[in-house]
Formats: C-alpha cells, structure tokens, sequence
C-alpha cells in the first residue's frame, strides 16, 4: 500500500465510521477545515423546549461527526402526518440516513406495514424532502396521534464534512405542511436550528 | 293460454276457501258478493279487502276487468297481498274510470299488489304509504292531478307505527302514457325518514316510458327527506326510461325539469340517492330520436338536486347508466346537476359522484350538452364536500351556447374560507358541438365549460385530469375547453377561483384547446389563477391556449405529449413531487370517489375503481423529489 492510497483510504473510514477516536489531527477535511483535536458535531436547536403545536429539530445523540437530528412533535392534537423540506449547506453537511424506529406515528395499533409512509429524498444536494405520515383506510378513520409533549417523528443522521464551522438548517415556509386524520391542515410552529463542529 | 302461477293454485286448493283464511279469491265473473273461497270467489277486490282480517291475507284475482276503487287504508288499515292469477298483467285489469279525485289503489304499510294492469286512474293507478312492493304490473294511461300518475309511493310517516324500517319496492312494472300535472308522471317516490324510523326506496327494473309531467320528472320523480337521527335512501336502478316529457306552466321557474328522471334530497338527515346502470333514452347503439326524454327546462334525461344545509349528510351517485338521446330546453341535455351546500359543519357535508356512464347525443338550447354541473356552496369551509366527474364517456352532444360535452360551475359564496370544488377526471370528451348560429352569441367550449365564481374569502375550484378531450367544436374561444367566467370578468366575484387542468390530451378541437372570453376593462375584483400541467394542447385549429389567459396562466411542465410525461404526478399546483403531495395522498389513501376522504387529485393511476391505493402511491413514489424539467 502506498502512502497515497493509505491517506485516501483514511478519509473514506473518517467519512463512513465517523471518525470517533480518529484523534492526533489527521482526518482534516479536504477543504481547509482546522484541526487541532478530537472534531465534534453536534446540532442546537433553536429552542430546545419548544411550545405547543410545533415541529422542531432537536438535538438527537452524536458521536464524533455524526450528528443525530431528531424531528420532534410537540403537544399537537390529531397529528396524522406531515411533508416538508429541510434546507442544509451540503458542503458543511452529509446526509446520511433516517430512522423512523421509535416515531410516535408507530403507536399501536399503527405499527404494520401499509399503514405508514416514511420516506426521505437526498437526491438534490443541500435538500431533503422528507414525509411522515400514516396511511388512511377504507373507511377513512384511522386518526392521529395525540402528541402529549415532545415525541420523536423521526431522526434524521448527518455526517459533518467541515470543522469549526456553524451552518444553519432551514424549513421552508411555503413547503412545509401538517394535516390531520380529517385531512386539515395543523397550524403550527415550525423550529429549525444549525449544525457546529468544534 | 295463459300460465297460472303454480304457487298460488296450489295455495288456493290447500286453502279449502273458508272465509277469513289467509287467501281470499276475486273473480268478476263470480256472482256477488260470493265468499272470498275457490268455489265461491268475491266478485270485486273491495269486498275481499273489507273481509280480510287487519293483516296476513293474499287477495288472489282471477283474471278479468275490475273497474272498482280499491282502498286497503281507510277506513282501517288492512295489510294485504294483492295478486293476480295470471302472470300476463293484460290479463287482470283494474280499471279506476269510476275513481274520482282517488287513485286505483290504495294501500301499503305493508301491502303489495303484483301483475295487474291499472288503467284510467282519476287520480294515479296506485297510492301507497308506508312499506310496499309493487311489482309486475303494468300502469298505462292513468292521470293524477298531483304527483305519481302513475305510482305514488311515500313513506306516510304521518299514520306510521310499523317497523324502524320503511322498505319501498317498486319493481318489474311497465309504466306508461300517463300524466301528472305535478311532478313524477310515471313513478314518484318519497322516501321519507323521521326520529327512528328509517326510509329506504328501491325503483328496479321497470320500464317507464312515454309518461308527461307538468312539474318535475317526467317519467321519474323522488324526493328523500330525511329527519335529524334518521337515514334515507332511494336508489332507481336497471330501469329503462325513455320518451318521457316534463313541460313547465308558463313562467313556472321551478318547474320543467328532469325529463327522464328528477330527484332532490331535501331534509336534515342523512339521505342516499342513487340512480345506477338504468337506460335514459336510447340505448347503446340506437339512433331513435323518439326514445329521447324531454325537459322544457334543466336536464333532459335526468335532474338531480342536492341539498344540504348544516349538518345534513346527502349523498348522489350517478353511475354506469346510458343516457342518449335527450332533449333540455335550457340547461343539461343529457344530465343536470345542482348543488346546494350551506353552512355545513360537521357532521353536515354532501358527495357528489357521476362515474361510468355513456352520455350521448343529448343536446340542450343554452349549456352544457351531455351534462351542467352547477355545485355551489355557501359559508362552508370543509373541503370535504366532493362534486366528481370520472370515467364517463361524453360524446356527440350538442349545446346550443355554451360546453358542448358539458358545463361544470364551482360557486364559493360567502365568506371567511368558504371552499367549493368540482373535480373532472378520467373522462372522455370527443366530438361534442356549441353551435348557436348566432354572431352576436357564438357557441363556446366544445368539450368543456368551466365556470368558476367566489365571493369574499371564498375559493371556487375545478380540476380537469387525465380527460381525454378530442374532436369537438366551438365558434368561439375553446375548442376543447373554455373558461366560461372567471372572477376578475364576473360581477361580484372578488373571491379567489382556481383551475388546474393537468395531464390530459386536449387536441384535434375546432378552436383553442383551451379559451377564456377577454377580461372587463377595468377588471372586476378577485384572483383567477390557471394552472395547466402535463398535458398535450395540440394540435387544435386556434392554436394550444387563447391569449386571453396570458395574465392568469401558470404552465407546469408543459408539453406533456408522452404518457409517460403525463403520468407526471404532483398533487399540490407546485412543480416537484415532494412530501406535501405524498401527505395529501396519506391522508386520502384506501378511498374511493364518494367516500368522505377521498381526494381525486391523488387518484393518479386509471384503475376503473379509482381508488387511491398502492398503485397511485407507487406511482407517485416513484417520481418522489423529481421536478419539472
């Protein structure tokens, strides 16, 4: 193995793994990120309590660059599911995955296959379009859930690309929508917040 | 020679005919009176009811001519079964020429009376309240002065104790040549609901024909009123309705409408109507004019109404039935409907579905050829009150002004956020005419007339996909489609009105494939927006859009002249697929048009049920994040 190809290789386990003890300031990004030590991502909400009939971003765990992003729901009445974007700088941040393991819309008896959509599109960088929704059925009442204050909808995991930088999260107003089981849209507060690495 | 019915000879030889047993025998070839037995019939069926105990008797005729009026309800109510003998209803006459001011027959709460023929009733052939079956009769040239010339069936809930269930059954008849100065020549039938009493009316494959009105329905006529707590339901089905005629006294505005068919829902209740796989006019394949039914007024095959205020549930489904051939003096040749939602809050709302029929050949003097839709809604603001137009096959009809193929009007009156919507979807538009010959008023919209009006904060909206529009003709505007009005040309109209015509083929039209008349100088109020999207708007003689609409129209991935890219979905007026359309079908999914959660803008696929289902999912997941190129 030559150096060179040791070096690439460096960065691909830096990317994939998250680099969690890559320590003594290697790992440095590609595009003029300091180093100096141990790099840590994390996410800050823009209001980590947030009020009533409201969709924020919260801070899920993190681990070295990987930031866990956790879409939270907050006392909203009838919450039958919801699509919006998240607007981010793909240069500071990678998207990686979504997990909608422990989302409150998998409340029993919501919790078979067909009666839930969770899908997130990454194909235009720097944008997710993102659904969490149960499905209706024939007869039209599956309700909501009745979100008694703050549950997880789904969390979103990111991979931080750059290091001492702060990079904003955005939720687009004219793309972002909740409705209930009587198709109604929820009037709600929509909180974002931004990515730092230090 | 005639067959006995088999059941009813051997009734009649078990009966050992005592009087009072349960079947009593009329002959009018007996002596009278007689004695109701086999050996010793009645001589008329008045005398058979008189002596048949309050319930559980079959009156059984031989056949004859009785001309006698036959009251089975006053002075007290006797629960009868009249039959006659021989099936072949000219066998066994009731003839009602002595009948003054009353009907033929009188009965019901539990009667029927099957195979007769009623005929020169004063007063209709048959009156009935409350449960009844009529069947297998034949009802010709009776008059009434008021409505049912023929039959009249209502649920009587005035005098009724009987059962929670009202059961009208009308069935197997033959009705015809008769008139009726009010509403319902042949047939007219008020399932009427109140407290715990619920209604229901089957009218199943009769033949009613040639009948003339002076009020509504000319042939069929029916009214469900349903009172608060209660549930009623008519349903006219497999029936043939032809040559059928209602006029209108002069300056009866009310008047003069539904030639074939006319139905409303009317009370607070929750009421069904539904008229499905009957035959109004010619059939499939006939080109006889004299099968047309004829309105002086709306809806020259049939006029429904719907109307709903607070917290009714009406309920309208048009479907699978053929009507060709039929003549409106103003409005809806074919199929008229109006819609009336006001100040609905839940659980108040109404459906509206005509789905899968053959509108042919009708035509009509002012709008709206095969069809006028005409839904508006007052100070309501659900957007769960559905007016769906899918998968029918409008074709060859003519209007003497305005939408050829048809006419759709959204009205949003009233305000804040009243919403009113009709949805066009998965029809097929071909080779309809407006022609008026007139230079001064030039036929507009071959296919379709859309017209969309809103006042105050209210939203009027029609959606027009996946229709296939080809082949028509218009003097004016749209040869396909024409935006007949909208807000900022219309007089009070300052609301906000929508269009979004989107994945369909629009071509081969005389005339712009889509037009709208010039915008007032100065402009009234109000926003109009036209969303055209997906779709093929060419070739049509004046070219894809009129340019009157320039300052309206908002074109999303335009042209589409591929299947594939009208396939594009998209369920919001954006230009991507994103989480907002995925949440819109979530929210409508596993329905079907008519069901109170059904959306038809996430009904993307051409499956004959429209369903929204895993194949519109998939569908829409599998451009999931695209947009428009």
């Amino acid at each position: 193995m030559t150096m060179g190809s040791a070096v690439r290789l460096l960065g691909v386990i830096a990317l994939a793994a998250a680099a969690t003890a890559c320590g003594g300031g290697g790992g440095g990004s590609s595009d003029g990120g300091t180093t100096g030590g141990p790099q840590t991502g994390s996410f800050v909400p823009a209001d980590p309590t947030p009020p009533p009939n409201s969709v924020s971003l919260q801070a899920g765990t993190h681990s070295g660059l990987v930031v866990n992003v956790n879409v939270a729901v907050t006392a909203v009445d009838d919450f039958f599911g919801t699509g919006f974007r998240i607007i981010y700088d793909p240069t500071v941040a990678q998207y990686q995955s979504f997990s909608s393991t422990g989302s409150f819309l998998r409340d029993p008896p919501f919790n078979a296959s067909g009666q839930l959509d969770f899908r997130v599109d990454a194909s235009t960088p720097g944008t997710l379009s993102i659904v969490a929704t149960r499905l209706q059925n024939g007869q039209g009442n599956a309700t909501g859930v009745d979100v008694a204050g703050t549950r997880t909808l789904l969390t979103l995991q990111f991979l931080m690309l750059k290091v001492s930088q702060t990079s904003p999260l955005t939720l687009p107003g004219s793309q972002r929508e909740a409705r209930d089981s009587q198709d109604t849209e929820l009037p709600l507060t929509w909180q974002a917040g931004i990515f730092q690495v230090f | 020679m005639t067959t006995l019915r088999p059941w009813l000879l051997l009734a009649s030889a078990l009966c050992g005919v005592p009087a009072g047993a349960a079947t009593l025998v009329v002959d009018d070839d007996s002596p009278c009176p007689g004695a109701g037995t086999a050996g010793n019939p009645y001589c008329d069926i008045q005398t058979a009811v008189d002596a048949a105990p309050a319930s559980g008797t079959t009156i059984l005729v031989k056949p004859g001519t009785y001309q006698e009026c036959v009251n089975a309800v006053d002075p007290d109510v006797k629960v009868v079964a009249l039959v006659a003998e021989d099936p072949d209803p000219s066998a066994t006459v009731l003839d009602g020429s002595l009948c003054f001011g009353t009907s033929t027959v009188v009965l019901g709460y539990g009667s029927s009376i099957d195979g007769f023929r009623l005929t020169l009733g004063d007063e209709g052939a048959i009156t009935s309240f409350g449960s009844v079956s009529i069947t297998n009769n034949l009802v010709e040239n009776n008059a009434a002065q008021s409505s049912g010339g023929g039959i009249f069936a209502d649920s009587g809930l005035e005098s009724y104790s009987g059962p929670a269930t009202i059961n009208i059954v009308i069935e197997g008849n033959t009705v015809r040549n008769n008139t009726s100065e009010r509403d319902g020549a042949g047939i007219w039938v008020s399932p009427r609901s109140s407290g715990t009493v619920d209604a229901v009316a089957v009218v199943q494959n009769n033949v009613v024909k040639s009948n003339h009105s002076s009020g509504v329905g000319g042939g069929i006529g029916g009214i469900t009123q349903a009172g608060l707590g209660s549930t009623a339901s008519l349903q006219i089905t497999q029936n043939t309705v032809q040559s059928n005629i209602v006029d209108a006294a002069p300056g009866a505005d009310t008047d003069g409408f539904g030639g074939g068919i006319w139905v409303s829902t009317s009370g607070p209740g929750q009421e069904t109507i539904t008229i499905d796989h009957n035959t109004v006019g010619a059939p499939l394949g006939s080109v006889d004019n004299n099968l047309r039914n004829t309105a002086v007024n709306n809806g020259g095959g049939i006029s429904a109404t719907v109307f709903a205020v607070d917290t009714a549930v009406h309920a309208i489904a048009m479907e699978s039935n053929v009507v060709r051939r039929n003549t409106a003096s103003v409005d809806g040749g074919g199929i008229e409907l109006f819609v009336v939602g006001d100040s609905l809050t839940l659980p108040g709302r109404y459906s509206v579905l005509i789905s899968d029929n053959d509108i042919e050949n009708n035509t009509t003097a002012d709008f709206g050829g095969g069809f006028l839709a005409d839904v508006g809604t007052v100070n309501t603001s659900s957007r769960r009150n559905p007016t769906d137009i899918v998968g029918n096959r409008i074709n060859n009809n003519f209007a003497g002004w305005g939408g050829g193929g048809g006419e759709a009007r959204s009205f949003a009156e009233g305000g804040p956020r009243t919403f009113c919507g009709v949805s066009l979807r998965h029809n097929t538009v071909t080779g309809n005419t407006a022609e008026s010959g007139d230079p001064d008023n030039p036929g507009f919209a071959g296919g379709f007339s859309l017209f969309t009006q809103a006042d105050g904060a209210g939203i009027a909206r029609i959606d027009a996909a996946y229709n296939t529009i080809t082949g028509n003709t218009a003097e004016i505007g749209g040869g396909g489609i024409d935006l007949a009005g909208i807000t900022s040309s219309n007089a009070g109209g300052n609301g906000t009105t929508l269009v979004e015509i989107s994945n369909s083929l629009i071509e081969n039209n005389t005339g712009f494939g889509v037009g709208a008349p010039p915008d007032p100088d100065p402009p009234y109020p109000g926003i109009f927006r036209l969303t055209l999207r997906s779709s093929d708007l060419s070739p049509n003689t004046e070219g894809p859009v009129e340019s009157t609409l320039a300052a309206h129209r908002v074109d999303v991935c335009m042209p589409a002249s591929t299947a594939a890219e009208r396939a594009f979905p998209g369920i919001d007026s954006d230009n991507d697929v994103d989480g907002q359309d995925l949440l819109r079908l979530a929210t409508a999914f596993a329905s079907k048009p008519g069901a109170v959660h059904y959306n038809p803008l996430t009904d993307l696929d051409d499956d004959p049920d429209h369903v929204v289902d895993g194949s519109d999912l998939a569908i829409l997941s599998a451009s999931f994040g695209d947009t428009c190129p």
